[in-house]
């Protein structure tokens, strides 16, 4: 049973397709990172598995129970963040948390622990509207987390924090995810952002999901060759060469970058290369970034 | 799923805490009495007179229910709930409140049952005004007595408990409005257009169709109760049912 699954999940905002035949799979236990760039159709995919969005097309099941018709019950077993702090700017961080408490009816002991975990238990009769942007989405992961859900729902936990405050979240989530039987989805617009958390990644854009897999499966592509860089002392000879071979050279940083090769043709194109006098002194895979994979996703 | 329910309440009860719709209800209780007081004292010729009347009691409830029934009390209704609903839009609070697990209708009816409450807060806070108005100057001028007459609760009560139906309609559109628009301009708007549209057509002799009417008709005898309680009811139930349809079907609960 997965922790959440979407079936050809598909919306719409008037006539524009925000959403197409989305099928996202995040098993328990895991760290899933969904990632796209902004507008790509995140926000509105986690709006819908939590309810906060009417269903229009396509299914989403939650450890096994169908949103919305066991609306309540998958409620109570997940902590969501979506988008900005959602918090009583006039309360302070426990009377916050209390509201919630008392919604969750989970023991109140929980209260102190989870501002413990978040390290807020001493901003004491401070008003919630007082703080800094990094406590505030502390203090919204501690609403998340008061009940001790099963999945952990994280919309773009880091978006508008200022450098200090980044890593102020960041080094909570590393905490949080390690936590065992916690499943997290969290979503992000930066792959750097979250590629050291996750376990998973989903990468969406322009509502289709491009790519779903683990990391080892992402890295996988990473080490895949996207083409082979050529470092020679001529580099318009040589591509004046690979032309009347029917290869297309493009130029990148002083090199070329070719379609990928056989090696025996390879091989004949360095034959004549020196032949021409043309010297060759690199030729490898050319890899890419991770960033490099997530660009070359979003824009096929 | 009843204590589910009584929690919910609760925790609406505590968001209230520190708002300025809280202190509305104070303020609004407390701000009639005190003008009362203050004229009272400013002009003590008459009073020795009218503390010893037979009706002391019910004239001087209905004299300080005149300013409240006809303005403060729609007034304070209008701000105090979108005031309510602004602190959920202010603080992009809903989104949060809606993946709760609870029920809409527990979050509607919470909500609605807190704005009831403090409704029920304002009119005891401004009874005890009221008292405290008709005793302040009798404590504080040697020439007049305390009231002969003992404090009619009941006639209180019974009062109180009309004023408290017939404000019910305008709650529960204000409600609806406030749950619609996230714009705080929008119900405020239009509560103000509807006191106003309730004044100038006050002569109208149907005026009892118009639902922020009662209050006004009831202060000054000009229909019997017992119909203007039924059209009372009957618009609040249809606010009261339209605007929880418009709250559940809603697309966006964010």
């Amino acid at each position: 049973m997965n922790a959440l699954e979407t079936s050809a999940l598909t919306y719409r905002y008037g006539p524009d397709k925000v959403l197409d035949n989305v099928n996202l799979v995040v098993s328990p236990g895991t760290i899933y990172g969904f990632l796209g760039p902004n507008g790509a159709g995140k926000t509105t995919t986690l709006k819908l598995a939590t309810g906060l969005l009417r269903m229009q097309e396509g299914a989403i099941h939650i450890f096994g129970q169908s949103m919305p018709v066991h609306r309540i019950e998958i409620l109570r077993s997940i902590g969501t963040l979506i988008e900005s702090p959602s918090l009583y700017a006039h309360l302070t961080a426990r009377e916050n948390l209390l509201l919630y408490q008392k919604l969750y009816r989970c023991p109140s002991a929980r209260i102190t622990e989870t501002l413990e975990r978040v390290g807020l238990a001493r901003t004491g009769s401070k008003k919630a509207g007082q703080f800094s942007l990094g406590m505030k989405q502390r203090l919204s992961i501690a609403i998340a987390l008061l009940h001790s859900p099963r999945l952990l729902i994280l919309d773009e936990p880091t978006n508008g924090l200022d450098p200090s405050g980044i890593i102020e979240v960041r080094e909570l989530l590393k905490q949080l995810t390690g936590q065992e039987g916690l499943t997290v989805l969290i979503s992000s617009h930066l792959l750097a952002e979250i590629e050291r958390l996750v376990t998973h990644i989903g990468i969406i854009h322009k509502g289709r999901l491009v790519f779903q897999g683990t990391m080892d499966e992402l890295h996988m592509k990473q080490r895949h060759s996207s083409g082979l860089l050529l470092g020679t002392d001529n580099p318009e000879g040589a591509r004046h060469l690979l032309s009347e071979c029917g290869i297309e050279a493009v130029p990148e940083n002083g090199h070329l970058v070719l379609p990928d090769l056989p090696s025996e043709k390879m091989a004949e194109i360095t034959r004549q290369l020196v032949a021409r006098d043309i010297g060759v002194y690199r030729i490898e895979p050319k890899k890419n970034d991770l960033e490099q994979i997530f660009i070359n996703l979003v824009n096929d | 799923m009843a204590a589910l329910f009584v929690h919910s309440i609760q925790t609406e009860w505590i968001k209230r805490k520190r708002t300025l719709a809280s202190w509305l209800v104070i303020i609004g209780a407390f701000f009639t009495p005190v003008i009362v007081t203050l004229v009272q004292l400013a002009r003590p010729e008459k009073l020795p007179e009218r503390y010893q009347a037979a009706e002391f009691w019910e004239n001087h409830f209905r004299n300080a229910w005149q300013s409240m029934v006809s303005l403060l009390l729609p007034m304070g209704i209008i701000l105090a709930v979108g005031l309510m609903a602004q602190m959920e839009n202010r603080n992009s609070t809903w989104k949060q409140l809606h993946t709760t697990p609870q029920p809409l209708a527990f979050i509607y009816l919470s909500k609605f049952t807190v704005l009831l409450f403090m409704e029920v807060q304002l009119f005891l806070l401004f009874t005890v005004g009221i008292v405290l108005s008709a005793v302040v100057p009798a404590f504080v001028l040697e020439a007049v007595d305390f009231p002969a007459q003992p404090i009619p609760l009941a006639f209180f009560a019974r009062e109180s408990a009309y004023y408290f139906f017939f404000s019910l309609p305008i709650v529960a559109f204000q409600y609806l409005l406030a749950l619609q628009f996230r714009n705080f301009l929008i119900p405020l708007g239009a509560g103000m257009l509807m006191m106003v549209t309730t004044i100038v057509l006050f002569s109208w002799e149907r005026i009892y169709v118009f639902p922020y009417s009662y209050g006004m008709i009831h202060l000054m005898g000009r229909f019997p109760e017992q119909p203007l309680v039924a059209w009372s009811m009957g618009w609040f139930t249809l606010f009261f049912v339209a605007g929880y349809l418009l709250y559940y079907y809603r697309k966006d609960r964010t």
